[in-house]
């Protein structure tokens, strides 16, 4: 294989692979990735075996095409702390010669053939979505997923795809996140009613493909995986087994204290109350009083802390406490100046919306 | 290599390929039985089996058809759905990285290679397969993590569990999963195995006779013969000191028996580099135990019934010699200190010590005549 690449684009290439690439392995070759040398175009595969990432890059003259195997970690460090425009990649029987201006690095690589096969795209779209969208879907959701829950599901974010609009559902038991996005068509055949349960690292790894705002992702259901596709970029992920919660039911729907905020000078408030909270005591107190809200926490060792915000509103007088990082972690993802807080009872659970496509449910804390 | 080229384990695979036959096969297994007779041999088999995308099926015997895709993945060992499990994982797990390896299977490995993988639906295969090796070494916080996926793992799933010491397990997971037994290996296949290593022949025998049925103990000696670890020269040794030893020898012989230990499993850990040392001297030490109790087991056959074929025929004078000076009552009682003292080495007891008051208790009886 004889490659000689344009260096930035490499280097952006491989800043999305190798977050594919898994840091702990006993398996060495996974902590590789293959580069794949065509006549005109280059393509780059990491996997971990339950994700799978391949880069195309277009931006390379191929002299000879080929195929090598190398370490992930020295091939990024190479080409991150190189200053060459240009760097030529010659690789045969497992080394690997990368040559810049002043500079020359011997590689030993693996056998192509043992690596692990990373899936293409092929074929028809089973759906289509704008990727600027998806990516704030993601944000809005990913966050609220379970992080070593037991009850696999929720380490994942649910796909639910109703008529043109595709639900990204996550939640850890305490607090739960959903974010609409728009298709662009109608789902396949294939594809609708589904509900697919999907990785996080695979959600967290979409989220980082660099987006410019026509982008559009097409994304297709082959046996156990989910193979989406943007640009240059193809990711492949196995599905998470497993039943999410219905979690229609916890979503209140009969709520009738409705109170519109304005998104940062609440963060701000939440953020100042929680500066006293301690190990014991972690909520903050939220207490509508007649013309303002109150946030306020209570220590016993520490001391406590009162922001009080006013705000117009028609709602009976209520206290309800949250934990503030939960509420504040909603607050960060909000982009609307006003969000609704709709409260019921202290001992049910908090509801925020933000537009027509994010709901976040909170539980309370008892704060008795 | 396919399930039909196991040999000697014929009730267990038959168990297995029947099951298979009437769609019954169960989704937990344990395999049981002494060490080295084949029990990972059968599960990877077992595991090929399942995984491959074409299986055959000749004379009602399924098996893998050894050239599809999964197939050649499986025998390059990286087969995305077959997770074999062990200790030695756990310089991979989250905080592992400072981590020596344990001697219990760390549940830290059972959590984030078993637990948090069965969940993610099989890559390539229809199925999923986890094998635990050493799974006698689960403790019991591990083998309570493992129930709820035992119970009820999800339909592409099938785990094993190789274990030697059933009772180890909790009756929890016994009960959770079908118990496989596996047996002793002839000693002809075995003597015939070792042969064409290139092991000298009255090696050969000795070592197929001390592994009393255990195929991968015999190897495993015999890899450490053939690299100069001298076990069979120390075994000689041993046998010889045996057979003169008196009470005042013990604490220099159980000297020696240790500087033995520590030469051989030196030798042991250059070969195997994956295994962990502890695990190492912990088998080089129950070898030398093993040929003390065979030395006394020769002695007692010798004086009950000389006929007999004996495990040390090329020291037969010396055996002769120890059997004169030992009745088999006592012969039979020297033997059950030995495997107490085997039990010690399981149980983190300094090895110099365990040796010294082996030796003692052998010598303590004023019977041994001088």
């Amino acid at each position: 294989m004889k490659v000689n690449f344009n260096r930035t684009a490499l280097a952006d290439a491989l800043a999305l692979v190798t977050s594919a690439v898994p840091s702990r392995t006993p398996k060495p070759i996974l902590k590789c990735v293959r580069i794949t040398a065509d006549k005109k175009e280059v393509r780059i595969y990491a996997t971990d075996l339950e994700v799978g990432i391949n880069h195309l890059i277009t931006e390379v003259q191929v002299e000879q095409p080929g195929d090598i195997v190398i370490p992930a970690d020295r091939l990024s460090a190479i080409v991150r702390e190189s200053v060459d425009e240009v760097l030529a990649m010659q690789a045969d029987e497992g080394t690997c010669q990368i040559t810049g201006a002043d500079s020359h690095f011997t590689v030993y690589g693996q056998q192509a053939s043992q690596y692990p096969a990373v899936p293409g795209f092929d074929g028809e779209a089973d759906i289509e979505i704008n990727l600027e969208n998806l990516q704030l879907g993601i944000e809005q959701s990913l966050f609220a997923a379970a992080k070593e829950s037991t009850r696999y599901a929720l380490n994942g974010v649910l796909w639910e795809i109703k008529g043109k609009k595709l639900s990204l559902v996550a939640t850890d038991g305490r607090r739960l996140a959903r974010a609409k996005v728009n298709l662009l068509s109608a789902p396949g055949e294939k594809i609708e009613a589904k509900k697919l349960v999907i990785p996080a690292k695979t959600m967290a790894l979409l989220d980082k493909i660099g987006s410019s705002d026509k982008d559009v992702v097409a994304v297709k259901l082959v046996d156990n995986q989910i193979i989406i596709s943007c640009e240059n970029v193809v990711i492949s992920s196995n599905l998470i087994e497993g039943n999410f919660p219905k979690y229609e039911d916890i979503i209140p729907s009969d709520y009738t204290k409705k109170l519109t905020l304005p998104t940062e000078a609440v963060a701000s408030a939440v953020r100042r109350s929680a500066l006293l909270t301690s190990e014991e005591s972690r909520g903050i107190k939220l207490s509508v009083g007649k013309k303002s809200l109150i946030f306020s926490c209570r220590a016993p060792e520490t001391g406590d802390a009162q922001i009080e915000l006013p705000v117009e509103h028609k709602v009976e007088p209520i206290e309800i406490g949250f934990s503030p990082q939960f509420f504040i972690d909603a607050l960060r993802v909000i982009k609307t100046p006003e969000f609704d807080l709709e409260l019921d009872q202290p001992d049910r659970p908090g509801l925020i919306k933000s537009g027509a496509n994010f709901i976040y449910v909170l539980m309370p804390i008892n704060l008795g | 290599m396919s399930l039909k080229e196991i040999f000697c384990q014929d009730k267990a695979i038959d168990i297995l390929q029947k099951a298979l036959v009437a769609d019954k096969a169960a989704h937990a297994y344990i395999f049981t039985g002494p060490e080295g007779v084949g029990k990972l041999k059968t599960a990877k088999q077992r595991a090929k089996l399942l995984l491959c995308k074409n299986p055959t099926n000749e004379n009602n015997f399924a098996d893998s058809c050894d050239s599809c895709e999964s197939c050649q993945l499986f025998d390059a060992g990286s087969h995305p759905d077959f997770n074999p499990i062990y200790k030695e994982l756990i310089q991979f797990t989250k905080d592992g990285k400072t981590k020596t390896t344990p001697v219990d299977m760390p549940i830290d490995v059972i959590r984030e290679f078993l637990i948090a993988k069965v969940p993610t639906k099989p890559t390539l295969s229809k199925k999923r397969i986890f094998v635990v090796t050493e799974a006698e070494k689960l403790n019991a916080s591990s083998q309570n993590s493992l129930l709820k996926i035992l119970e009820e793992p999800p339909e592409y799933c099938t785990i094993i569990l190789l274990c030697t010491r059933l009772e180890k397990l909790l009756p929890t997971t016994k009960s959770r999963c079908q118990t496989i037994r596996f047996g002793p290996i002839d000693e002809n296949i075995i003597i015939e195995k070792l042969k064409q290593t290139g092991l000298a022949p009255e090696k050969t025998e000795y070592f197929a006779r001390l592994a009393q049925g255990s195929l991968g103990q015999a190897e495993q000696w015999a890899k450490l013969e053939l690299a100069e670890a001298n076990l069979y020269e120390t075994k000689k040794q041993l046998i010889d000191s045996l057979a003169q030893y008196q009470y005042a020898d013990a604490l220099e012989l159980a000297q020696w028996i240790s500087n033995q230990i520590k030469s051989t499993a030196a030798v042991w850990i250059k070969l195997d580099e994956n295994t962990s040392t502890t695990d190492i001297k912990r088998r080089t030490a129950k070898i030398i135990i093993q040929i003390i109790i065979s030395a006394l087991h020769d002695a007692m056959t010798c004086s009950v019934t000389p006929q007999k074929p004996i495990f040390n025929s090329d020291q037969l004078q010396k055996i002769k010699i120890l059997a004169n000076r030992l009745d088999p009552e006592l012969a039979a009682e020297k033997i059950s200190v030995c495997y107490k003292s085997m039990r010690w080495i399981e149980a983190n007891v300094n090895e110099k010590l365990i040796f010294e008051q082996l030796l003692l208790n052998l010598a303590v009886s004023d019977t041994i005549k001088l």
